[in-house]
């Protein structure tokens, strides 16, 4: 058998925390319960105990399942966040069908410390072209990111991107269709959230081949999907040691630094 | 013991595909020597293997895996239900046993047959718990794969074999809540663990229905291979229940299968 030349990979194999690297996870869900399961160890404690065993010192964080009311499904989050802070900094989801609630759900989320939007409109039984303006346009001041599922067609994104020049975009999982995105706009990056679903999103390989690699941010959808499927895929990416660590924390690091709020980490790397 | 001194897991893929495929990962076998080469590069001692061609085609299936030659490399069969076949289920396993197989498989979505009522699976199955060899009900529709299988017929069906190995799989059982259903009413039903995504599914299953029930395959043809020694080796469970899970429960289910 090969043995791997990758410190990321060989600890991966042998289910050991990353904790030699700074590990940062972008794109997580948290809930008791959602349509399709039961969300099994939800409590902070599991949650914690989850994080360590990978090794991940922080993570950004929202709701699971966002088709019925948000604002109880956010309280779930930020109560996470408010008990442990040093772990866990919230996004605020919002329903794209009902617009009117939009400034109250994102000030309930200012005020419990959120760092920015989450949008996950093909969940939410409306039609692709929703103008999320007046959401964003509360973002723009706030150092705040926005992070999708899905941000539908490349021209959809580029307006948002050019119009609200402050706000730092997402795209919540792996792709190559906004590359050209990602290069052109300061704000625009690129999750590798579900790369290992390969008939559907882009190998990390592919993304680093096509986009700068700082703009490339590790995500896992946990509680989800299971955090192995974000890491294994990096880990034995046939990529250089230095371009996985920058995806697998350095780069949010990064980000979270020019947005002015720092993310905790669990030591000095 | 050290936490760095533990002796990596010893892995078997127990589902592992050659063939090209809608949808496939990157780096999905295309022929016999890649799947030896992605074997070696992940990690897997041993494979049972199937041609892609076994989803649509069982025939063709049964032929191409019969140019697979490695002691790493055990063959899978796949089985027709098709009422109107000449050749007997048992002829079919005999003739699948001196070519042999070590697995049978059959796509019940090829296409909306059903194992509880098809005349020929059913006979099979009778064989095939005579002599305790493992059934592979892999659920593929070129259109569909997510929580494709129905659950509360799994447990009527390996209610019927109660001693009959059956491990199911599919390209992602996101549904949890028929699956534990089916896991708490069906001792003999088996997952393939690359159908299970979801976060700490596997300490899940294995503290309520004991790690025997998941066995370790890779995610080909579809997923990345270097997930899912992920979801095993970082599970909150003992270690013997993930050498169990990486390749134990499929060494003992081949071990009391009776092939002579
Ligand atoms: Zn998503
Ligand atoms: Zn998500």
């Amino acid at each position: 058998m090969n043995n791997p030349k990758s410190e990321i990979a060989r600890r991966f194999l042998a289910g050991l925390p990353l904790d030699h690297i700074p590990v940062i996870d972008f794109h997580t869900h948290m809930g008791r319960s959602s349509e399709y399961y039961y969300i099994p160890f939800n409590t902070a404690d599991c949650v914690t105990a989850y994080l360590n065993s990978f090794g991940i010192d922080h993570i950004v964080t929202f709701c699971i399942n966002v088709t019925t009311d948000v604002a109880p499904k956010n309280k779930f989050v930020y109560d996470l966040h408010k008990n442990n802070p040093e772990r866990l900094s919230p996004l605020t989801a919002i329903h794209a069908g009902f617009p009117q609630d939009w400034i109250s759900i994102l000030d309930q989320g200012y005020q419990a410390g959120s760092r920015g939007i989450k949008i996950l409109h093909q969940y939410q039984g409306v039609e692709e072209d929703v103008d999320f303006s007046s959401a964003l346009d509360y973002a723009r001041d706030k150092n705040w990111v926005a992070l999708a599922h899905n941000w539908g067609t490349p021209d959809r994104l580029e307006h948002w991107a050019r119009n609200f020049p402050t706000v730092y975009f997402i795209i919540g999982h792996a792709a190559t269709m906004y590359k050209h995105l990602v290069d052109k706009y300061d704000n625009v990056y690129q999750c590798t959230c579900a790369s290992f679903v390969e008939g559907y999103f882009s190998p990390i390989k592919d993304m680093v081949n096509c986009m700068p690699v700082e703009k490339i941010i590790h995500g896992s959808d946990a509680l989800d999907l299971d955090i192995a499927t974000s890491i294994g895929p990096i880990a034995f990416a046939d990529i250089s040691e230095e371009a996985r660590e920058k995806i697998l924390g350095r780069n949010a690091i990064q980000l979270a630094k020019r947005l002015q709020r720092p993310l905790p980490l669990l030591r000095n790397y | 013991m050290n936490k760095n001194s533990i002796p990596p897991l010893d892995y078997i893929d127990a589902f592992l595909p050659v063939g090209r495929i809608n949808r496939a990962a990157v780096q999905s076998p295309q022929d016999f020597s890649d799947a030896l080469k992605i074997m070696d590069q992940y990690h897997v001692s041993e494979a049972l293997i199937y041609s892609t061609l076994a989803l649509n085609d069982p025939h063709l299936n049964n032929e191409v895996v019969c140019t697979f030659d490695s002691p790493r490399v055990h063959k899978i069969w796949a089985f027709d239900p098709a009422y109107v076949i000449k050749e007997s289920p048992e002829q079919f396993l005999e003739r699948a046993l001196k070519n042999s197989a070590k697995a049978i498989m059959a796509n019940p979505l090829m296409r909306d047959w059903r194992v509880d009522r098809s005349v020929r699976l059913l006979e099979l199955a009778k064989q095939l718990e005579k002599r305790k060899i493992p059934l592979l009900l892999a659920h593929r529709a070129w259109d569909s794969g997510q929580d494709v299988i129905d659950w509360y017929r799994m447990i009527d069906f390996c209610n019927q074999f109660p001693t009959l190995p059956v491990i199911t799989w599919e390209w992602r059982s996101r549904a949890n809540r028929p699956l534990f259903d089916a896991l708490s009413q069906a001792d003999n039903l088996k997952l393939i663990l690359s159908s299970i995504w979801q976060s700490q599914m596997v300490r899940q299953l294995s503290e309520a229905f004991g790690a025997k029930r998941l066995i370790f395959s890779l995610g080909l043809p579809f997923l990345n291979p270097g997930s899912f020694h992920g979801l095993v080796n970082y599970a909150a469970i003992s270690q013997s229940d993930k050498q169990a899970i990486a390749s134990g429960n499929i060494r003992r289910i081949l071990s009391e299968a009776r092939y002579e």
